[in-house]
């Protein structure tokens, strides 16, 4: 049954995502880009269904699997004659070769990445704090009473019951399944996301800048110890991150070859940012800007045609978002009382000053980085040099704009947090800065020269 | 062999600025991932859900049929000083012991006492509870008088 239910999921994203990409040459790094997507487009659509599934009330019976079932058999047929109705050339990928020297370097760092991460699953197999009194702690209730799942929405404030399922789905839809309490799912969960990243950050530079460049990506992500330690605790800022990523991605194929249709996908990638966490609802917002205030600017005019194509991928999602939202308790950034207190901490010196030293302190020591990492960076940026040609264009320049506009977001976000504010950024500003990290990475390696 | 000296040449020719670049990088890179390996966070402690699984387990099943619970220990009173030291036994009750909702208040009938440190008769009589059952080790199962 779990496997039916993996080929139908797998299936359904495969077809949206050769609908809706173009068709590349196949080189294995044009693979990877889609064996990617499918994976995180499968997980999010998987977590999706089962919140439908979940609230229309269908439980563990022969019912819930039979409508899974022909859910599935519906999306298929769609996509199948979508699909069949679309014929497309090839498009050509000149994909650089690696060198093997640096390709052996990337190896060692990868093989100490693995031994690190399967150290800490073998010693914390719970995942660290977040991981088990937030995200297991939900997966555990739908699992073990998915006829009374409402009751995440009871568990302590700490949980925060507002937040998206879509790890919690993920991880309880295979349990129950399985119908088993594997504590390897959510171990899994948190390194498939990690490896994605990895995987997508790799392809995606090896696509644009070649393999070499693709290999410096992939090193200086699976060498930064916090992304390391949280995949492997299980957080969910690495499957956010993925999202984040993916949709800058699909952003850059849409500007390259101009199709509406990569929108659709890039409407359900963002989407499915908001359905990890609540800081994926800023990203949606951030995407949205970012798209209309480049338009203004560089006076595009078919922007109205992009917000509708991205619209149609994203409003499904949004959909469901807005669904949880009506059934779970407010968040404390919005609640009443919150809203009240926003126009005292805007006016606030104090406040602003307080995440100014915050923000430069976790930039300067971001990662958990060997002491010296960023002068090592921007050395970089002198020993390859700035590729004009690329910074010019409108996919990195729209994708700057979007990074940038996400991180004035959770500076405001914090001027208005409600919450104690030193303790507050002390616990989330590494990891918010972590989401981003791989989408840095990539604009960082894409506009330098290529190697 | 020859594509070993091909690739080597390959690298060669890059200017010196670049092979440095890349040489630092990568250095870096390897630092920071040996590094990463003393790094200590709290997933790196010992792992307490296995000890409290094993803590709670008979609580567990006499609470099976129970909608909410109520969850006491040392913190009870505010500025007790002890919230930091106790809390996360709280969080990890409310993990094992779900579906139940371990609540941190004394509204339900039953109330789930976790003394495992020290005397916690005091604290009983002062809150006016009895005790339904002593799981031993400092765990209860408490009621109102």
């Amino acid at each position: 049954m779990l496997l039916l239910s993996l080929t139908f999921i797998i299936a359904s994203s495969y077809l949206l995502v050769k609908f809706c990409l173009p068709e590349f040459v196949i080189v294995p790094e044009s693979v990877l880009v889609k064996v990617c997507l499918i994976s995180g487009l499968s997980l999010g659509l998987g977590s999706l269904s089962l919140f439908i599934f979940l609230s229309a009330q269908y439980y563990l019976n022969w019912n819930y699997k039979i409508t899974e079932i022909l859910f599935w058999l519906v999306f298929l047929a769609i996509f199948i004659f979508l699909h069949y109705r679309t014929n497309r050339e090839r498009q050509e990928l000149a994909v650089k070769n690696a060198n093997i020297f640096i390709a052996i370097i990337l190896a060692v760092i990868f093989g100490l990445y693995l031994w690190q991460s399967i150290g800490q699953l073998t010693q914390s197999p719970h995942g660290a704090w977040d991981a088990k009194y937030v995200w297991n702690l939900k997966s555990r209730i739908i699992f073990r009473d998915p006829e009374h799942w409402t009751k995440i929405f009871q568990v302590n404030s700490w949980a925060h019951p507002d937040y998206p399922l879509l790890l919690p789905l993920s991880t309880a839809r295979v349990w129950l399944i399985s119908r088993s309490e594997n504590q390897a799912v959510p171990q899994a969960m948190g390194i498939t996301f990690s490896l994605l990243t990895v995987g997508l950050l790799y392809a995606a530079l090896a696509i644009t800048k070649g393999r070499n460049t693709g290999i410096l990506g992939a090193a200086l992500l699976l060498s930064t110890p916090l992304f390391v330690n949280l995949g492997a605790s299980q957080y969910l800022d690495i499957p956010l991150g993925f999202y984040y990523l993916a949709s800058l991605l699909l952003m850059f194929i849409y500007f390259k070859f101009s199709d509406y249709k990569i929108l659709i996908l890039l409407g359900a990638f963002t989407g499915l940012s908001g359905w990890a966490k609540n800081d994926g609802l800023l990203f949606i917002v951030c995407l949205l800007v970012s798209f209309i205030l480049f338009s203004f600017f560089k006076k595009r005019e078919k922007v109205l045609k992009e917000l509708f194509f991205l619209f149609a991928g994203l409003a499904p999602v949004l959909l469901i978002i807005f669904a949880f939202k009506m059934m779970a308790p407010i968040d404390g950034l919005v609640g009443r009382d919150a809203l009240a207190d926003w126009g005292k901490y805007i006016f606030t010196a104090e406040r602003y000053s307080l995440i100014f030293a915050h923000f430069k302190y976790y930039f300067v020591n971001f990662g958990n980085w060997t002491k010296g990492f960023w002068f090592m960076l921007i050395f970089l940026i002198f020993a390859l040099g700035v590729s004009r040609e690329r910074v010019i264009k409108s996919d990195f320049q729209i994708s700057a704009l979007l990074v940038s506009l996400i991180l004035v977001g959770y500076f405001f976000v914090y001027l208005i947090s409600p919450y104690e504010l030193y303790f507050h950024l002390n616990t989330s500003l590494n990891r918010l800065l972590l989401q981003i990290w791989p989408s840095f990475i990539f604009l960082y390696f894409y506009s330098l020269n290529e190697i | 062999m020859d594509f070993i000296v091909k690739n080597f040449i390959e690298l060669k020719k890059y200017p010196g600025r670049v092979k440095l670049g890349i040489f630092l990088f990568f250095l870096f890179c390897l630092t920071s991932t040996v590094q990463a390996f003393s790094y200590h966070d709290l997933s790196w402690r010992p792992e307490k859900v296995g000890q409290y699984e094993a803590r709670l387990k008979n609580a567990k099943a006499d609470l099976a049929g129970q909608e909410k619970i109520s969850y006491l220990t040392y913190d009870y009173k505010p500025g007790s000083g002890y919230e930091n030291s106790v809390i996360e036994n709280y969080y990890l009750s409310q993990y094992i012991l779900a579906p139940l909702i371990v609540e941190k208040n004394l509204r339900n009938k039953y109330i789930l006492g976790d003394f495992p440190w020290f005397n916690y008769e005091e604290i009983l009589t002062e809150l006016s509870l009895k005790i339904v059952k002593n799981y031993g080790e400092g765990l209860l199962l408490l009621t109102y008088r």
